[in-house]
């Protein structure tokens, strides 16, 4: 209730209600800019244009049900936005290097539960899967809740779900990555 | 083990539940967000406090909370206002128009009131009913003409040139518009909407202040004009309904009686003060004093320059940071006192003013626009007058305080004690 009571005071032009509002889902933004920013700076200046843009637009939010995948959405577009500045270049030399590290990695691993870091795993999903994961298991969206936010069919959202599950699971029992 | 969910799903779960940490950085970003726009954390955070602390100085700026999460609540006027209200000192009942008539059958209640010294905070509730005006696409509301007077006929608001003139006329008097005099007050007006529990319902939060209000028994709200803007969406509408509003309030006891209650020095760690007023209300304690040899060292002096000047310098961005850096440590606040809390820029309590009681319970200043506060260099920058109110109250006080004064670099440490 509360939650609801602060998105109130927040369309009425509180920026203390507002501001509160995105302390609570903190840990949820955070972690869905995480899924394509590698720097906390650059997470931290997606969520605050983040926040600039939602609050200048919170009027135009019918539904206060819908707050928090209405932010996401705003966020997941910020995100890509830094992504494409920053990132695109220095990824793909990243991912280069990656698929020769490949080998390496399974080569050597052989005993997998000693090792097993499962934040290394969720990092080697794409970024299209880390987000439905996180908003699958994080933020216990529904795939078509899911689909609704990041503007994809429920299919594809469901298969790209499998396959990050399936990704892991042969990660998790001494298997590849593929990309 | 859920049964509809495997292995992987549950560590995903686990995985999820487990790791909740948000970092530092983000967690400071989110609070200062809607105070900058840039996305530099450090300089715009210095940046937002140069602003804020020099519209505070000129009383522009009396509703931005940056510490904490403390949300306004009763008038929007900050902790002191809070605690009278909480404690009793607040008139909270449906108040409905004496006389109304207009042709939007608009429903219009006063549901809270407060008054003291310098406040005179009215809360409205307004229902419009006619089809023309949604409540949730409304930004502002005023009364345009808006009068209000005391069983004296003593006006302690008047909107606007035109209910001055009704009023001269109706009552046999001659006021000139803006020359305010004894009975007639010279006043702020700091007002904002508010959403409602109920359907179609909006709030108007009404604060008007001024420097030393009557203690008025009866007041009379008048008004004829209610402007209201509706949102950006609809290029934002001004529409005006009229009528004729008129609005009797019962003062409470507490407040025509109200009293202050006065303090002594008992002791002051620095010779260099003095201190003029220290007395406790029901809404705050007002305190007043002298800091003679006021003046910085040159060195300091030029730092606080600079950080001043910080968005105009023609430096790197590299060399700022040093700046920023030097500032920080050198602890010294943008104005003489560090009236507000900044813990996101580092700053510990004791880096600010505030007074303490003996249940070790800190109050820092009020953010009150219509607190009377003053804080100036005069004799050639030698002396410093300050006057401040802070949120500490008569329901929060002990009989013994300390005021703890962060004066450019200094620690100031003046111990009050109640006059019996």
């Amino acid at each position: 209730m509360i939650f609801e009571e602060l998105i109130i005071q927040a369309k009425s032009g509180n920026k203390e209600a507002f501001t509160e509002l995105i302390l609570h889902i903190s840990n949820d933004l955070y972690k869905i800019g995480k899924t394509r920013l590698y720097e906390d700076s650059d997470i931290n200046d997606a969520i605050q244009e983040t926040m600039i843009k939602a609050y200048k637009n919170l009027k135009k939010l019918k539904e206060i049900s819908n707050f928090k995948s209405w932010i996401i959405k705003i966020l997941i577009n910020e995100c890509n936005k830094i992504y494409i500045k920053k990132y695109k270049k220095e990824k793909l030399i990243e991912k280069i290097k990656t698929a020769e590290n490949i080998n390496r990695i399974d080569n050597s691993t052989t005993s997998i539960d000693s090792k097993i870091n499962f934040e290394l795993l969720i990092d080697k999903l794409n970024h299209e899967e880390k987000l439905i994961v996180i908003l699958y298991y994080n933020n216990k969206y529904s795939c078509s809740e899911i689909a609704e936010i990041l503007n994809m069919n429920i299919n594809t959202v469901k298969s790209r779900l499998k396959r990050a599950k399936e990704k892991v699971k042969k990660y998790y029992n001494g298997g590849v990555f593929y990309e | 083990m859920n049964k509809k969910h495997d292995e992987i799903d549950n560590l995903f779960f686990e995985y999820f539940e487990n790791n909740t940490d948000t970092p530092n950085i983000i967690i400071d970003g989110i609070k200062t967000a809607l105070y900058t726009e840039k996305s530099n954390y450090a300089i715009t955070s210095l940046i937002k406090k140069i602003i804020i602390t020099i519209l505070s100085i000129i009383g522009l700026c009396g509703g931005i909370a940056i510490a904490g999460d403390y949300i306004f609540k009763t008038f929007g006027l900050g902790k002191g206002i809070d605690t009278a209200a909480k404690n009793g000192y607040i008139l909270q009942q449906d108040i409905s128009a004496e006389k109304k008539v207009d042709e939007t059958d608009t429903e219009i209640t006063i549901k809270e009131f407060l008054m003291d010294d310098q406040n005179l905070s009215t809360k409205f509730s307004f229902k419009f009913n006619s089809n023309s005006l949604e409540s949730s696409n409304i930004k502002n509301i005023e009364l345009k003409d808006l009068i209000i007077t005391d069983e004296n006929n003593v006006i302690l608001y008047c909107g606007n040139e035109k209910a001055l003139n009704e009023f001269c006329q109706n009552n046999n008097v001659q006021y000139k518009f803006e020359k305010f005099n004894d009975n007639y007050f010279n006043c702020g007006l700091n007002s904002f909407l508010a959403p409602s529990s109920e359907e179609n319902i909006i709030i108007l939060n009404y604060n008007i202040y001024s420097n030393n209000y009557p203690k008025s028994k009866k007041l009379k709200y008048k008004f004829q004009e209610i402007e209201i803007t509706e949102n950006e969406e609809q290029n934002s509408n001004k529409k005006i309904l009229e009528g004729n509003w008129e609005f009797n309030i019962d003062v409470p006891e507490k407040m025509y009686n109200r009293q202050k209650i006065a303090y002594k020095v008992l002791n002051c760690s620095d010779e260099n003060v003095e201190v003029s007023t220290a007395q406790v209300s029901d809404t705050g304690f007002e305190f007043g004093c002298i800091i003679k040899n006021a003046e910085l060292p040159d060195e300091l002096k030029q730092l606080k320059e600079q950080i001043e000047n910080l968005p105009k310098l023609n430096i790197s961005e590299e060399e700022k940071e040093k700046l920023i850096s030097k500032y920080m440590n050198s602890h010294l606040p943008l104005s003489p006192i560090n009236s507000t809390y900044y813990p996101d820029l580092g700053e510990t309590i004791e880096d600010c003013t505030y007074i303490e009681n003996q249940k070790n319970q800190k109050f820092l200043l009020s953010r009150n626009p219509g607190r009377i506060q003053q804080e100036k260099f005069i004799d050639n920058g030698k002396t410093f007058i300050l006057y401040e109110t802070f949120d500490i109250t008569k329901y929060d006080i002990t009989d013994e305080v300390r005021v703890h004064l962060n004066f450019y670099y200094k620690q100031i440490n003046i111990q009050l004690k109640k006059i019996s």
